[in-house]
This record gives structure tokens, C-alpha cells and sequence, in this order.
């Protein structure tokens, strides 16, 4: 079932990263079907733990670059037709969903096909100047790998926990970085730098020590907290500078969140 | 204002998106930690040396770190390959000896690379001799140490 996680694992960062390089109603439509991979993600981690066995966040490369949005859809359909799975009920379920997905890709790809500029590498802002572009880029990349981490070891740990409370902590967890990471990689894409993240090192993931990663991760939140701050007041661009005091604020109950799970934790 | 350009050295850029050398290495025949205890970044260097010529054949790592990690890791894994591993040793050690004089802001960012590469050295030598075990190597010239941390244990 390893196997089948990593596919699935491509798969969605694939639909996910995909839909960032796409025009609006489209990019819509794939991050509600990267949302499904995600869950299928999810459950497929889900029966490799209850079987007994442990899983990794190991990957295959994904692929996002296209020079057209039809031949990124044309991509996707064709990779979600070849997928094969075993027999059950999550199974039936992951195959009528791709299934659905595959047939309405094609779909997608049958309307005009416009070229993707998200890796343009253009790095234009209106209303930035050079030093606030320089601290948005350097933020841009080192957060939207941080989201994509939280998101891959707030479900690991989910996963392995036996405490509810704790649980619904982490899937409120996971569904903010979900948030965080959409809203980054978007920003990513319109500079003409989008990438997908980095793998995540097992290290990471599979930690020792529950008090210490939410005691570290209070403290990566305090420091993404000041980060938001200083771009704030250095982006003069209105929208961006609410933007970053709106992800400031998100970040304060994101550490409350954390707090609560250190309490339960505890117990 | 509008940005002057270019706003990001390309190969900074180019090294972002796409660290040279990242990722896990299955079968290596050593492996070092090296780890910031102040910041919780950590880095792990994957290395396959050639017996007889002691040459580092590949190289893989991987990091949870920041940005400048991720290119002080990309570089330093470009420097490494294709050296012996006493040459990689004293490049290292005039790394160290860089930053022990004058730290700049991100030299811990580079020391942590620079101790995974150690404590795979120290990997190395063990498993000629048949031990098995982790090696970490702690950042201490970039950062202050934790009290009653010592650096180079063996974990």
C-alpha cells in the first residue's frame, strides 16, 4: 500500500500545484478535486495504520510544468485513467472519484487553452518595490514548504494519536495550513515562482518527542508571526499588507491551537 | 515604487525551487545529522565513497531548514562531490574556522550543513570498523550551545 500512497501523494500535489497555474473558474474546480486527493491521501495512510504497519511521506516527482492549461488537464486525466488500486470499499470509493475527475479534466481540457505563466519567473508586483519583492519571495518559499511540512505531519500525527480532542486539534491545524499553503502558492504563481515543496525528511514527521515539536512549533509560529509583521510594514500595496496582517492574526489562534494540544498532551 | 530588476540573483532562485543533490539517499555508506538546538533545524547528509579512492561518488541531503540552509545546502553538496573525504574534511574545517572568527548573520545556516558533513565522516570511519549507530553534530560556533549541551555526541 506504500506504493500506492506515494502515487496518490504525486497525484495530489499534482491536482493541487496544477490549479495554481490555471485561470480562476478551472483553478476552482482543481482544488476541489486536490481536496478529494487529499482525503483519499489520507485514507489510504489510514488503513496502512490500522493493517498495523506504518507508512512514509516518500513521493514520486511531481509534475506541474506545462506550457498550456491544456496540456496540463490533458496531463491529469490521462494520469488518473491509469491508476489501478485493489478491491474494498475505500478502494470502489477512490475509483469512482477519479473516475468522475478524469471524465471532467477532459472536459476542462476541451475549452480554449491559455498559456500558463506561472513559472515565468517574472517576479513583478504592482506597487512593490525591490526590497519589499526580495522579502515576499524569500517568505513565499520558505513558508509555502513550512505549510506543506505542517500539513504532512500534522496528519501523520493524527493519524497515530489515540486522544480525540487531540485529533480535531490537528485537523483544524491541517485545514489552516491547507488555507495558508492555497494562498501562498498563489501569490507564487502571479511572481511567476511557483514550485512544489521540497520532500519532507521522515525526521521531521516521525518525531520522538509530542511536547517538544508543539513547543517548537509555538515558536515557528511566533517567528512567522513577526515575519507577516515586518512585510506588513514594509509592502506599501494595500491589499498585500492586509493580507499579511489578516495570515498575522490566523497565526495567533494557530499557537492558542497548539497551546490547547500541549495541555492534552500533558494529561 | 516599481522593482528594480533583477530583484533575485537567478541562481539563488534556481536554487530554491530546485536544491542540487536533495533528497534521501536508500543505500549510503555514511549518514550525519547535524542539528541547530536553538532553531530546531536540522540537516542530514547522505554519502557513497568509493573504497579505494576515498572519493565522494554521490551525495544526497535533505533539510527542514530556511532558505539560506536550503542554498548553503545545495552549494556545500556541489563542493563536497567528487572530493576526497580528507579534502572535504579541510574544506570544512576552513568553513568552521570562517565563522568562528567573524559569524555573519546566517553562518548558522551553513555550520549546520557543515556539521551533518562531520558527523558522516564520523559515520564513515565507524562503519569500517563494523559499528552502527547515529551521529549528530550540534551547531555551536554560529549559536550559543544550550547549557549542558556538549556537541559532537554521538546520539
Amino acid at each position: 500500500m506504500q506504493k500506492i500512497l506515494e502515487a496518490k501523494h504525486t497525484l495530489w500535489l499534482e491536482t493541487l500545484f496544477g490549479a495554481f497555474t490555471l485561470p480562476c473558474e478551472q483553478k476552482e474546480r482543481l482544488l476541489d478535486f486536490a481536496m478529494i486527493e487529499y482525503r483519499h491521501l489520507k485514507w489510504i495512510a489510514k488503513e496502512i495504520v490500522r493493517s498495523g504497519e506504518d507508512f512514509e511521506w516518500s513521493r514520486e516527482t511531481p509534475k506541474i510544468e506545462f506550457t498550456d492549461t491544456k496540456e496540463l488537464l490533458e496531463y491529469l486525466s490521462a494520469k488518473l485513467a491509469a491508476l489501478s488500486y485493489p478491491e474494498g470499499p475505500l478502494y470502489d470509493r477512490i475509483r469512482s472519484d477519479e473516475e468522475y475527475m478524469s471524465f471532467m479534466l477532459q472536459k476542462l481540457a476541451k475549452e480554449p487553452s491559455r498559456p500558463i505563466t506561472a513559472f515565468s519567473k517574472a517576479l513583478h508586483y504592482e506597487g512593490l518595490d525591490a526590497k519589499s519583492l526580495q522579502a515576499l519571495v524569500q517568505f513565499l518559499f520558505e513558508e509555502i514548504y513550512k505549510e506543506y511540512e505542517l500539513i504532512l505531519v500534522y496528519t501523520y500525527a493524527q493519524l497515530h494519536t489515540q486522544k480525540a480532542q487531540l485529533g480535531l486539534i490537528f485537523e483544524d491545524l491541517i485545514f489552516e495550513s491547507i488555507y495558508h499553503l492555497k494562498s501562498f502558492a498563489t501569490l507564487a504563481a502571479k511572481l511567476g515562482i511557483l514550485f512544489v515543496p521540497r520532500e519532507v525528511m521522515r525526521e521531521v514527521y516521525k518525531f520522538e518527542d509530542l511536547e517538544l515539536f508543539l513547543q517548537e512549533g509555538i515558536e515557528e509560529e511566533m517567528a512567522a508571526k513577526e515575519q507577516c509583521r515586518t512585510l506588513s510594514q514594509a509592502i506599501q500595496n494595500e491589499e498585500l499588507r492586509k493580507f499579511f496582517d489578516f495570515i498575522d492574526h490566523q497565526e495567533t489562534y494557530h499557537i492558542e491551537l497548539m497551546k490547547e494540544a500541549l495541555k492534552v498532551t500533558k494529561r | 515604487m516599481e522593482q528594480e530588476s533583477p530583484v533575485i540573483d537567478p541562481r539563488y532562485l534556481e536554487l530554491m525551487i530546485d536544491p542540487t543533490n536533495y533528497g534521501e539517499m536508500k543505500e549510503y555508506d555514511a549518514k550525519g545529522y547535524g542539528k541547530n538546538k536553538e532553531t530546531g533545524e536540522m540537516v542530514v547528509i547522505y554519502l557513497k565513497v568509493d573504497p579505494s579512492s576515498q572519493k565522494i561518488t554521490d551525495i544526497a541531503w535533505q533539510t527542514n531548514g530556511c532558505g539560506t540552509t536550503l542554498v548553503s545546502g545545495a552549494l556545500f553538496s556541489e563542493e563536497y562531490k567528487g572530493k576526497t573525504l580528507q579534502s572535504g574534511k579541510e574544506f570544512t574545517e576552513a568553513v568552521f574556522e570562517k565563522i568562528k572568527d567573524n559569524p555573519p548573520p546566517d553562518a548558522a545556516c551553513g555550520e549546520v550543513v557543515a556539521r551533518a558533513f562531520m558527523a558522516a565522516l564520523k559515520d564513515y570511519e565507524a562503519r569500517q570498523r563494523g559499528e552502527e549507530k547515529e551521529f549528530v553534530e550540534y551547531v555551536t560556533l554560529s549559536c550559543p550551545v544550550p547549557e549542558g549541551e556538549d556537541n559532537a555526541k554521538d546520539s
